[in-house]
């Protein structure tokens, strides 16, 4: 029986079934680089199906790691036509329900001039947890367009999530918003009948209908979230003592998540004794140290599919750069044979 | 022999990694990690190894989905705490006598250590909504095993039984003649000074208010002792008030510990109910004495 782990993310490129990929982990370790690569190497091996890449970080480096501008809508990523991208942003979201409120209040003077200027824009913005749940609200809405075959459908989406603390705020989201609908569903069942005439008759507002269909929806994320075929999470890190402390804490909670992990990227290894023209001592005795949490990670992570990627002489920026440091997502780097890539980047203006 | 398909080797490695991470797995792994430095002061605590054992969902994971972090298991431990004695097993000090104070406590405390170990964020609405939630389920669950619809009803019957009974002997055996003797315009004192005071028509209310602290204070003795028998707390499973409260989060409205001071007012409102009730009824059978003296 051959349950070899192949240290390359090749059947995850190659996999047909996920419909949700989550790509997290601590600060400054290279999410954003390992998510473009990760779709853009799906999209490359599976033509005929439509990727999307969500950002869900407050700070988005979506825009910057292609060198061309995302918004909150999916737009084409150029030069590829089956990978879409979008940059949730809190504050036009807000912006934008601010002014449906506006409208629809209109006609109540007081509460219209209110929320003129962007009033309620303001007081939302503030509430922490905000983007995770904009960016939660924002899987939902994907998911309900593509029961009701509206718009563009995508296959599979990936998420380049922000830092650890918000992912797994994001992640809870479905547990937490269950319960809390569960407890309001108590209610409801009491005073649904007041709470419909409180909403107003006029507009006639099945307060109840419509929490059963969000608690609806929630379930079907939680379930969605939680079944290995349909969802995973990757991890990536690097080779140092806290971002693999990190690493591990975050799978530990991933997996009391009951949520599916299998994959790590170890991002900016230095291979120093593969490298001849450039090898400094800061550079041979970053190695030795990054050697030995590679071992450490070898030996904690032997049934997880560890792909260990280089540090690049230049930035991973543009399309052109990512599409070539992402190959190694899918055939292990070889750091005799493709010692020369790292060299090989083009500069970004 | 066969080849594994991929998806069965993929659920066959799942198991593998769930295997490592159960058991204690996944503390000890962190300890292999923060034994590489001499001087680390990172926990090592898992969220895993500190699940609680009832599985949440269907699935038959061997983890489940309740965010149950040891955090929040000391937490619900420090909350009923107080009222029992017998899991005293936390320090004293972190034990206060307001078991409301101590969940704030609590809650500031998990909010920095959450924040010391991943990133430094404000603490977020859903968080604190996920945890008074969860808090009010647990507390149900682990100190008091929630209470049927039919032992409630026995309950409310027993609680108003009671009620019913203090009213009565309250009426019947010291209101009553008590009042009589004062309303009585031929009434003599004699005897003791002291009994010869408590009867004068000026200590009335001295009197009057005494007596209802006694009898209150005995009334709230029956009633605890009732609902510690039954596990039921006659106001949060009868009051439509505290109900109501109880389910505005934590943190939407500027008053810290809402529904614990809408329980305090609620039993506050009780107890003077009880002693207007008692009031009333003075001035009542007062009047009535008075034009039936008056009167022949």
């Amino acid at each position: 029986m051959d349950l070899t782990v192949e240290r390359n993310l090749h059947s995850l490129i190659t996999s047909t079934t996920h419909k949700w990929i989550f790509v997290g982990g601590k600060g400054g370790v290279g999410k954003t680089t390992s998510s473009c690569s990760i779709a853009i190497q799906m999209a490359l091996a599976q033509p005929n199906k439509q990727f999307l890449l969500i950002s869900t970080d407050p700070a988005h480096n979506l825009s910057d790691a292609f060198g061309e501008k995302f918004g909150k809508d999916a737009r084409k990523v150029t030069g590829m036509d089956n990978l879409s991208c979008m940059e949730i942003d809190p504050s036009a979201a807000l912006k934008d329900m601010n002014d449906m409120a506006v409208a629809q209040n209109n006609q109540s003077e007081g509460l219209g001039d209110l929320l003129q200027g962007g009033a309620l824009a303001d007081l939302t913005g503030s509430i922490p947890g905000i983007d995770e749940a904009l960016s939660f609200m924002e899987v939902m809405k994907h998911i309900k367009r593509q029961e009701e075959g509206e718009g563009e459908r995508f296959d599979t989406v990936i998420f380049d999530t922000a830092p650890t603390g918000h992912t797994l705020r994001f992640l809870q989201l479905p547990q937490t918003l269950s319960q809390l609908l569960d407890k309001f569903g108590e209610i409801a069942g009491k005073f649904g009948p007041m709470l419909n005439s409180l909403a107003g008759g006029a507009q006639n507002m099945d307060i109840m209908g419509k929490m059963n269909e969000l608690k609806g929806n929630v379930e079907k994320i939680k379930q969605q979230f939680t079944d290995p075929d349909l969802t995973t999470f990757v991890c990536v890190c690097i080779s140092e003592f806290l971002s693999l402390y990190e690493t591990e804490r975050l799978i530990q909670e991933l997996i009391s998540y009951d949520m599916d992990v299998n994959s790590i990227i170890v991002n900016q290894l230095l291979f120093a004794e593969y490298d001849n023209e450039h090898n400094c001592r800061r550079c041979q005795a970053r190695w030795k140290m990054q050697k030995k949490y590679l071992d450490q990670i070898d030996e904690l992570y032997e049934d997880f599919h560890v792909v260990k990627m280089p540090l690049c002489a230049g930035e991973i920026r543009g399309l052109k750069n990512l599409k070539k440091f992402s190959q190694f997502l899918d055939k292990e780097y070889n750091p005799e044979s493709d010692n020369k890539v790292i060299y090989e980047l083009e500069e970004q203006n | 022999m066969s080849e594994l398909s991929e998806a069965e080797k993929r659920r066959i490695l799942r198991e593998r990694r769930q295997k490592k991470f159960s058991n204690g797995g996944a503390s000890s792994r962190l300890n292999q990690i923060t034994g590489q430095t001499e001087k680390s002061f990172l926990s090592t605590e898992s969220p895993l190894d500190s699940r609680s054992s009832t599985p949440s969902t269907p699935t038959p994971a061997p983890t489940n989905n309740e965010q149950s972090t040891k955090q929040m298991e000391e937490l619900l431990a420090s909350i009923s705490a107080p009222s029992s004695a017998s899991k005293g097993n936390k320090p004293k000090s972190e034990g206060s006598s307001n078991p409301q104070m101590d969940l704030f406590a609590q809650l500031a405390k998990m909010q920095q250590s959450d924040a010391n170990e991943s990133t430094p964020d404000t603490p977020d609405i859903f968080a604190q909504l996920l945890k008074s939630v969860q808090q009010q389920e647990s507390a149900q669950s682990s100190s008091e095993p929630p209470a049927d619809a039919a032992m409630i009803e026995a309950h409310n019957k027993k609680v108003n039984k009671l009620k019913a009974f203090t009213v009565l002997i309250k009426w019947l055996f010291f209101l009553t003649p008590y009042i009589i003797y004062i309303t009585n315009p031929a009434h003599n004192v004699v005897g003791s000074s002291l009994l010869d005071s408590m009867l004068k028509r000026s200590n009335f209310f001295t009197v009057f208010t005494s007596f209802e602290v006694v009898a209150i204070s005995v009334y709230y003795q029956i009633l605890l002792s009732v609902e510690k028998s039954h596990k039921v707390n006659t106001l949060q499973s009868n009051s439509k008030i505290l109900q109501l409260v109880s389910m505005v989060p934590e943190g939407l409205i500027p008053i810290r510990d809402l529904r614990g001071k809408a329980s305090l007012a609620l039993q506050y409102w009780d107890v003077l109910s009880m002693y207007l009730t008692d009031l009333c009824f003075a001035l009542v059978l007062m009047g009535v004495l008075h034009r039936f003296y008056y009167a022949f």
